[in-house]
């Protein structure tokens, strides 16, 4: 139980520390923040404006301060030119990154994960060599890169699949799946070397175990063995790594959303860059590494749930 | 049935290797009657594990090759059948359990699960009948509160408990023969026994043939009713535990049961040793084997292979110079 | 000496040639990189231009050598940092212990808790001077794993009893740590450092795609690629060309980098 509670004090230690970090991101712009945060659309009394809003004349401190009460009552400030408040539009993206990490995961595993179980199952079969170099060539390549070379092919020669263009889910399922195909798969195909080593890695140090070894004995058929036996105990670290991931990916989406024009939290961000627009960026910053760190949260958990040795007798 | 249950006839297996053929058991011959407990003795490196292991076909299918000889299980050369066939025979017909009872439980899936997985694939009981059984089954073999414990995770469960549950899955379908390599070498003394008498008391039970293999000479005093020497590949000497404890001729059989510590002894003298290696596999020394350790080596030892002698009905060795009979 | 396998000597031949190419770019008789020719709008390639011309007419082949110069200052300047840096924390957090390693850890942590991406893209926002910045954006984001690694390696060490007697008999920190330490240090920070190489190569093509990475008129691989993906069609190998020498220069990478993990993993083992 005490353990439980250093975990969560651990936690909103790292929660505060990012959002001083965030905070310091533009309070240690050079310059004039109020002059910067307002870039063209900058007057005199604007600035002056601003400069009262944001306290700018008072203490790094209390500056922070007002700026965490705000943050905690869903206030991270507001787009200069659009005026609209930054915690909406990131909430309106969110759905569409959460959608493409969600499946990209799903598609990462299934090609890993068959991948993965062969290869340990058959090692050092040529099937398994073929694999690992897979898994190293696609290890040797970026994410946009991938993305590239799917478009040429599927969507500008072959034209199956659009390059750009997202179609929300209310306005077809189809559509909206559609759009989603390529980066997917460009997404997918980096994550899949990571996951199928690991699997790999430790199938093949399950399979030398003495309960395997027990259940061949006991004449129980291949792929019972390999699925029902070997799968689970070798599939732990696997979860891990996928959480962790996922988080990873609310920031390394970024790349793949802005090329295939997917508005997502990632294309918001390099958006609001490009714009100067320093307090979004900040917004969402704090947003994305705040669920960053609920997600690995989460997947400690449900690696507890999951393995049964970490689970006490009688429970807390 | 008439006959024996299980005949091993010249079996060899040997691992290709990158640097030579180890030649692991290179020519083992006996027969096992239904009901019988036989023990396998020898070193580490012996082959007594990969000897059993060829029996039940679980050897690892890179480098080993099963290089010639039989083994009939009632009448039927398992070495002939196809890896689909030789799986009904394991679990059902031929079960094995191994030594370290810690390694031998899938550590993710419940006791109850692990039973119950082998009963589906052999039996044609329904997943509530098979649970059903598994509970009996716990029971039989000693385990208190077996309905909680089917619930339960290994990781909870002493070495004496895994190993009962252990026996537990091996007899779930009654297999005619039960090979059990080194089953009580990771237990506590006292535990050892227990897992020994339950042994004995579900083979008299189920009317099982027994193979013990192990290093322990107390345990196959205790359990066995024939006993092989194996040494290098080969058994060198096979006969009644009686006749192997009292009259062994071969004279590695004689330095074994001489290093056995013996209690009447004063505390103080020396513990006879064999002296040296059991030889390399890939390259053994042509003629007997252990001639290179034996204090009673003779020329023709180290040239030509000994022949089996008989030594008494049932009673088998292989060894120029043996034990004067007296 | 033990032969090397063919794939890891073809890649190393390969890394040598890049690495030469990208030294000497500027003696290399090749066309300017920037110089643009509105008659050689996306010529295919031919004998004058290994890898044709890109939409300003600029040579693609020269482009890519030059991108690559960007891409290695990056890589090389950002693992310099993560390593140094990195290092010398994980060194003083597992040698010293206490309040010193629970700060360090703390640090790492709160970085840790950044999506890296996330974290670089935020600090190349600033204004300042770009090669700079992403060298040091890039190094900050090292810095964490590799303190992890040097600490766990110093800890290691220092559980060796020749450094209790050491001590012991009155040998200064300073001295244990360059004597001892280091030298056992190195070779588990080399195989880290072709990887963070290996790495910073493929987020400096993902930072100048998304433009935030050295600007034009200086030639780097993701901006070539983005400036050209609107004619891919007709004029695939502006694009694929230095997508292609960027795979198999990274793969190479990995190639060596897996097989010094292989040695260095054997010696440990036979040790």
């Amino acid at each position: 139980m005490r353990r439980w509670l250093w975990s969560v004090a651990g936690v909103v230690g790292t929660l505060l520390a990012v959002s001083v970090i965030s905070f310091l991101l533009v309070a240690l712009l050079p310059g004039d923040v109020a002059v910067l945060i307002l870039a063209d659309s900058a007057t005199p009394e604007r600035v002056a404006a601003l400069r009262e809003q944001m306290g700018l004349d008072q203490p790094l401190h209390i500056r922070y301060l007002q700026w965490l009460g705000n943050v905690l009552s869903g206030d991270l400030g507001r787009a200069i030119h659009s005026g609209e408040a930054t915690l909406d539009v990131i909430l309106s993206r969110l759905p569409v990154t959460l959608e493409l990490i969600l499946l990209t995961q799903i598609v990462a595993l299934g090609v890993a994960m068959p991948f993965g179980i062969w290869s340990a199952y058959r090692r050092g079969s040529s099937i398994d060599t073929a694999t690992l170099v897979g898994c190293l060539a696609l290890l040797s390549t970026p994410a946009f890169v991938v993305g590239l070379f799917l478009i040429y092919i599927f969507a500008l020669n072959l034209q199956w699949l659009p390059a750009t263009g997202f179609v929300p889910l209310h306005e077809g399922v189809g559509a909206n799946l559609q759009g989603f195909v390529l980066p997917v798969v460009s997404l997918a195909l980096i994550e899949v070397p990571v996951y199928l080593r690991l699997l790999r890695s430790e199938m093949i140090g399950t399979l030398q175990q003495n309960f395997i070894a027990l259940a061949r004995g006991m004449g129980l058929p291949t792929w019972r063995i390999l699925l029902e036996n070997a799968l689970r105990p070798s599939s732990l670290n696997l979860i891990t790594v996928v959480g962790i991931n996922m988080g990873r990916l609310m920031g390394g989406a970024i790349i793949i959303e802005q090329m295939f024009a997917l508005p997502g939290v990632g294309q918001l961000l390099v958006q609001s860059i490009y714009q100067q627009e320093y307090l979004m960026t900040q917004g969402i910053v704090l947003f994305v590494a705040t669920m960053f760190i609920i997600i690995n949260l989460l997947t400690d958990l449900v690696y507890a749930l999951v393995d049964p040795r970490l689970q006490r007798d009688g429970g807390h | 049935m008439t006959g024996p249950l299980l005949e091993v006839d010249d079996l060899q297996t040997h691992f290709h290797l990158p640097h030579g053929t180890l030649r692991a058991v290179d020519g083992v011959s006996f027969t096992l009657d239904a009901g019988r407990t036989l023990g396998i003795v020898g070193e580490s490196g012996s082959g007594k594990s990969v000897l059993a292991r060829s029996i039940i076909g679980l050897l690892p299918m890179a480098q080993a090759r099963k290089a010639g000889g039989r083994v009939l299980f009632a009448g039927r050369d398992l070495r002939q059948l196809s890896e689909g066939q030789m799986r009904q025979v394991r679990g059902r017909e031929i079960a094995m359990i191994f030594q370290d009872p810690l390694t031998s439980l899938n550590p993710v899936l419940t006791i109850g699960r692990q039973i119950v997985q082998v009963l589906r694939q052999h039996t044609d009981l329904s997943t509530a009948a098979a649970k059903v059984r598994a509970v009996e089954l716990l029971n039989e073999v000693g385990i208190p509160d077996p309905k909680q414990r089917a619930g339960e995770y290994a990781h909870r469960m002493s070495g004496g408990m895994r190993q009962r549950i252990v026996i537990a899955i091996a007899l779930a379908c009654n297999p005619r023969l039960l090979i059990a390599d080194e089953p009580t070498t990771a237990l506590d003394v006292t535990v050892q026994a227990q897992i020994l008498d339950l042994l004995r008391r579900l083979q008299d039970r189920h009317a099982m043939a027994l193979i013990l293999i192990t290093h322990n000479l107390g345990v196959v005093a205790e359990m066995c009713d024939d006993v092989a020497v194996m040494y290098a590949g080969r058994i060198v000497e096979q006969a009644p535990v009686g006749d192997i404890l009292e009259r062994p001729r071969m004279r590695y059989t004689h330095a074994l049961l001489q290093s056995v510590p013996d209690i009447d002894n004063p505390s103080h003298a020396r513990l006879p040793v064999i002296p040296g290696q059991p030889p390399n596999l890939i390259s053994p020394p042509v003629g007997c084997r252990f001639a290179p350790r034996c204090g009673f080596r003779q020329d023709r030892c180290d040239t030509d292979m000994p022949p089996h002698s008989e030594a008494g009905a049932h009673h088998r060795f292989a060894c120029f110079n043996p034990v004067p009979e007296h | 000496m033990r032969r090397y396998p063919l794939p890891v000597v073809v890649s190393l031949a390969w890394l040598v040639l890049v690495a030469l190419a990208t030294l000497l770019a500027a003696w290399l008789p090749m066309q300017d990189p920037t110089k643009q020719s509105l008659l050689n709008m996306l010529a295919p390639p031919s004998l004058e231009r290994w890898f044709g011309a890109d939409s300003l007419g600029r040579d693609v082949f020269s482009r890519t050598i030059h991108g690559f110069r960007i891409s290695f200052a990056v890589s090389f300047g950002a693992a310099a940092v993560g390593l140094v840096f990195g290092g010398a924390l994980g060194i003083c957090a597992g040698y010293f212990r206490g309040w010193s390693e629970r700060m360090i850890l703390i640090g790492v942590n709160i970085v840790l808790a950044f999506p890296p991406l996330v974290l670089i893209i935020a600090m190349v926002a600033y204004p300042g001077e770009a090669l700079l910045k992403v060298v040091l954006a890039l190094g900050i984001v090292y810095i964490p794993t590799v303190t992890r690694v040097a600490r766990a390696n110093t800890l290691l060490f220092s559980e060796k009893e020749f450094v209790t007697a050491a001590r012991a008999a009155g040998m200064s920190d300073a001295r244990l740590i360059v004597r001892e330490l280091l030298p056992n240090l190195v070779p588990v920070l080399l195989t880290y450092f072709l990887l963070l190489v290996a790495v910073g190569v493929l987020a400096e093509a993902g930072l100048s795609y998304l433009g935030l990475s050295v600007p034009p008129p200086v030639p780097t691989l993701g901006q070539m690629m983005a400036s050209e993906q609107a004619n891919a069609l007709e004029a695939p190998h502006a694009i694929f060309f230095p997508a292609g020498m960027l795979f198999l220069t990274i793969f190479a990478l990995n190639l060596v980098g897996e097989e010094v993990q292989r040695r260095i993993d054997d010696r440990a083992g036979t040790a």
